[in-house]
């Protein structure tokens, strides 16, 4: 084991009643490491990425979060606040304009100045590509402006490790490109990531490893190539065929 | 009808006005305020009432002011009792909520003048006693000299009534704010959470804000309800409007003028108090 691990899932499972969501999950990801995790729904894999910042908490097993254990509640907010989440819904605040949906985090958690957290979260809009909407609500926003936004307002945070859950699910085709370009970017600038997605195109370009989830399960976990061409078990190779056309 | 309507336009008439969709209420409501002005104006007996009832209005809006506001600061506790997840102050929330709302107003009112507020009296009384007889000097003395000196005399019954009042809205505003807050998407929470926010910074600055916009419209309503519910405090011997009808009446004998008057009074509170709600629905649904 490489000591560079930054996110360190041992033994992870959830149960939801008897629903077994995600059920014994070991796994590893490096620091700068680009984590893409697919598999069919309900196979446990947004379940498990919300353990890594205890949106879910699990029923056993052990997670380590850049050395800190998530254990306890200091440590569980400690974690959250190095560790961006984007939903597939967004999730922005809609009482807020875009500026202060970015700022709120900062000036309450990271306690920054006013000023100081308008200046990074301006430099953050125009990194996503829209400065012009800082002071556009919310449902004034296009469904792709607004998971920039959210990915803007997650990076105010300056967090060592970004989480996407399923992040252009629910964006209509045209406006998919412009998040998955954000999301390339910090790709290539080395930002940890683990992404729910079923984005071949972004599996394809940025993806250093590729893990496949079934019932609950790690079925395999490989890189892009190794999947694309030499799938090893035949689930994977199931449904692969179904979501390569 | 609408080949009515496309004629009028070819003559360049003027669109009929369909006699059915006018709003016959609030013309019968004017009508009849007109009536009781005219009375005003013209009897002596009229005028006379609504200057001994001024008083009372006066004593109404005031009560109903400092009541609503003590109920709200109550209500959006419990409510948040009442979604917390700590059992003690979810359990005390609801049985605060469950228990008021279980007795009638009326009834706690007078509970609260003649059972708990003696009680408390004693209370304060057995208080000072304890100090007095322990300390001889400086200002614990003093304080259980002056607990031991207050009398039940010394609470006003209005603010009693008004306490009482509040104490019984205080559970309504309760149940309207945990609807609201239960209202907002779970997401609103997990996104806040996850960007490292404690539960109550996130309710602070993320849920209640949104919640709160979302039922200022029935808390407006529990205004208006909390007004007419104000009449009760006559029990009490307070002298708001009510109290001032029953009393004008015995001091005049005229008790159809008290009381269309009276009725009157209230009906034109809550009619602007209700067009203001109406107004601020409006507002935040264009929002």
């Amino acid at each position: 084991m490489s000591n560079d691990v930054i996110i360190d899932i041992q033994d992870v499972s959830k149960h939801f009643g008897r629903v077994r969501a995600v059920d014994g999950v070991t796994l590893q990801v490096q620091r700068g490491e680009v984590v893409v995790v697919i598999g069919p729904s309900g196979s446990g894999k947004s379940t498990l990425l919300r353990c890594i910042n205890h949106l879910e908490t699990p029923t056993s097993g052990r997670i380590v979060v850049d050395n800190i254990p998530l254990d306890k509640t200091e440590n569980i907010n400690k974690v959250r606040a190095e560790v961006g989440i984007v939903f597939q819904l967004f999730n922005l605040f809609p009482h807020l304009t875009a500026l202060d949906n970015i700022c709120l985090a900062q000036q309450v958690v990271r306690k920054r100045s006013r000023m100081e957290a308008e200046a990074r979260a301006h430099s953050l809009l125009a990194k996503v590509g829209i400065p012009e909407k800082a002071n556009s609500y919310p449902t004034q926003l296009s469904g792709g402006q607004q998971q920039r936004v959210a990915i803007a307002r997650a990076l105010a945070m300056d967090p060592k490790i970004m989480l996407f859950d399923e992040p252009t699910s629910a964006l209509d085709p045209e406006m998919i490109k412009e998040v998955l370009d954000v999301m390339l970017d910090l790709a290539r600038e080395g930002m940890t990531m683990v992404v729910v997605s079923h984005e071949m195109g972004f599996v394809r370009a940025a993806a250093d490893r590729i893990v496949f989830m079934d019932a609950g399960r790690v079925v395999e976990d490989t890189t892009p190539e190794g999947l694309f061409t030499a799938p090893k078990h035949e689930r994977t190779k199931l449904f692969l065929s179904k979501i390569l056309h | 009808m609408t080949n009515d309507a496309v004629k009028t336009k070819r003559t360049g008439r003027l669109a009929p006005v369909s006699l059915e969709r006018l709003p016959w209420w609030v013309l019968i409501v004017l009508l009849l305020g007109l009536l009781i002005a005219y009375n005003v104006v013209t009897s002596t007996t009229y005028s006379d009432t609504l200057k001994f009832l001024w008083v009372g209005v006066k004593l109404t809006i005031l009560s109903t002011l400092v009541a609503y506001a003590v109920a709200t600061v109550i209500g959006l506790i419990t409510g948040l009792g009442r979604v917390s997840t700590n059992p003690i102050f979810y359990t005390v929330s609801t049985l605060y909520v469950e228990v008021v709302r279980g007795i009638p107003i009326l009834v706690q009112l007078i509970y609260w003048a003649f059972v708990v507020t003696p009680l408390l009296i004693d209370g304060v009384n057995g208080l000072g006693d304890f100090l007095t007889a322990r300390v001889s000097t400086g200002f614990l003395f003093n304080l259980g000299q002056s607990f031991a000196a207050l009398s039940i005399q010394g609470i006003d019954m209005s603010v009693r009534g008004v306490l009482g009042l509040a104490v019984a809205y205080g559970a309504y505003e309760a149940e309207v704010f945990r609807a609201g807050i239960e209202s907002i998407e779970r997401g609103q929470m997990e996104a806040a959470r996850s960007l490292g926010m404690s539960y109550f910074q996130a309710m602070r600055y993320v849920i209640l804000p949104q919640a709160i916009r979302r039922v200022l419209p029935p808390l407006g309503n529990d205004f208006i309800s909390m007004l007419k519910d104000s009449s009760l405090l006559s029990a009490l011997a307070i002298r708001e409007l009510t109290q001032l009808g029953k009393l004008n009446r015995a001091r005049t004998f005229r008790t159809f003028e008290t009381w269309n008057m009276v009725a009157f009074l209230y009906l034109v509170m809550t009619l602007c108090l209700s067009m203001g709600v109406k107004a601020m629905e409006r507002r935040l649904s264009i929002e």
